[in-house]
């Protein structure tokens, strides 16, 4: 009888520990979009990574705390990756600070690239994940992730995969071809000037540039700026302890509109001179 | 009137906080705070002394990173030695990560082997806003003559992995250093890494 109690108390223990291990940690995989059925020389992919509630993980420039997002890939001969794209983040405020990332599910979309003469039937992307999970404590999430994908015949990808990668490509920052900007050094901040002949400039309800350096800029949840006629002046604060005076402005200028046809956000990619 | 005497005030105020900003190359506002033993210090107590500030929070991943490499204890020892003082401040609020009664700082602090001049409790986070500590480790300098003369990370390799302390770029030792030779600091400030400060 005592036996048996014990044997359950230990059976019971081992399976809450190996539930506590698995708590909280974020699952994350390799997934691919559909390609046609004759051989594709180019797939888009991305590794997602599904976090816990509460959780989130970082952007490429994490902001006031935590630690950029890296992937390391290992691929076979002759097949290349694009860098990995980074979607529009979330801004997390805490006791006036702030940080970039994602909540929920994280996707980082790359693309795969294949020669002409490239005969192998299916593919193997390897890719080491180095990563910060933060809620109110913060922990490493370093992963070793795979995924095969056969080459010789159509893939569908499923609706779930399908999905993400077009939320996530939809929210990708995009060259700017829609605004004229003008970068100039005023006191402690960066003003910058945005006017544009597509996007009405009465139109925007809030604005907010994130750069792709740490150190430079203020983080920030709310930056301020002015509508006068057909222009706006956004600024960009500078971090008290900057490491430098930048010379040009590198980042992403994010859009909220409020139109006729309802809300929706822009997103540009900006590399601009500061006069 | 009252109106102007109302403006007067807030300006007033509003001087009185903006004044209490650490800024590079000004004057390092004072404070006082208890240690874990209960004993006060206030930063015009080491007047024309090197001070250093790491802010500390023993749970943090990055801070971990530093004391279980003995990275942190291995510089305060070299440095303390030589004079200067070292104070580690916690601004954990009651209930977040890093708070501990004085017993856990100091059997930590033990295990440690930590080699600090006093481990420094800021519960409100007073001190910790009015230098702008974002991170654990945020490290401060002031030389001297009481001036912030460093601000920023504790090196460039912002990573968990103790690996990476071999071919880190050590700014506070650098800074240091260059004080004690009586040199101008080549980097004055750098991008401070790890966990948030736990306000």
């Amino acid at each position: 009888m005592i036996k048996n109690l014990l044997y359950s108390l230990f059976l019971f223990q081992l399976v809450f520990s190996a539930f506590a291990q698995v708590k909280n940690e974020p699952e994350v995989k390799i997934i691919f979009d559909s390609f046609p059925l004759e051989k594709s020389r180019n797939i888009n992919a991305a590794v997602v990574v599904r976090l816990e509630d509460g959780w989130h993980i970082y952007w490429r420039n994490p902001g006031d705390s935590g630690m950029p997002t890296s992937f390391e890939f290992i691929l076979p001969e002759n097949v290349k990756v694009s860098e990995i794209k980074w979607i529009v983040p979330k801004i997390f405020e805490f006791e006036g600070y702030a940080s970039y990332g994602y909540e929920d599910v994280a996707v980082f979309p790359f693309n795969i690239y294949m020669p002409e003469n490239f005969i192998q039937d299916e593919i193997t992307i390897e890719v080491n994940l180095k990563s910060l999970i933060c809620k109110d404590v913060c922990k490493p999430f370093n992963q070793k992730i795979n995924g095969t994908i056969r080459l010789d015949e159509m893939y569908i990808a499923s609706k779930a995969d399908s999905d993400l990668l077009f939320s996530a490509y939809t929210n990708l920052p995009v060259k700017n071809d829609k605004l004229k900007l003008y970068a100039k050094n005023f006191s402690d901040s960066v003003l910058i000037n945005i006017s544009s002949e597509i996007i009405k400039i009465n139109k925007i309800k809030n604005v907010h540039f994130i750069p792709y350096e740490n150190g430079i800029f203020k983080n920030s949840v709310v930056q301020n700026f002015t509508v006068s006629g057909s222009e706006l002046v956004l600024t960009a604060e500078f971090d008290p302890f900057k490491t430098k005076v930048p010379d040009t402005l590198n980042g992403i200028l994010v859009i909220d509109l409020n139109s006729e046809e309802g809300n929706s956000r822009l997103a540009f990619e900006v590399n601009q001179k500061i006069e | 009137m009252k109106n102007k005497f109302i403006t007067l005030i807030v300006l007033l105020f509003g001087i009185a906080l903006f004044a209490q900003q650490a800024k590079l190359n000004e004057s390092a506002p004072n404070f006082t705070l208890k240690d874990s033993n209960g004993k006060e210090h206030s930063l015009s107590d080491f007047k024309g002394k090197i001070v250093l500030l790491e802010w500390i929070n023993y749970d943090c991943p990055f801070v971990k990173k530093h004391y279980n490499s003995k990275n942190m204890q291995s510089l305060q020892e070299k440095y303390t030695s030589k004079g200067i003082i070292w104070l580690a401040i916690c601004s954990s609020a009651p209930g977040k990560q890093g708070n501990f009664s004085a017993d856990e700082i100091n059997k930590r602090s033990k295990d440690h082997n930590a080699k600090f001049t006093a481990y420094l409790v800021d519960e409100n986070g007073k001190v910790g806003k009015m230098y702008g500590a974002k991170t654990t480790p945020h490290m401060f300098i002031i030389n001297a003559e009481g001036k912030l003369v460093y601000a920023g990370g504790i090196d460039d390799k912002a990573t968990t992995d103790v690996e990476d302390l071999m071919s880190a770029r050590n700014f506070v030792s650098a800074a240091l250093d260059e004080l004690m030779n009586g040199k101008q600091i080549t980097t004055q400030s750098s991008t401070p890494y790890g966990c948030s400060v736990k306000y």
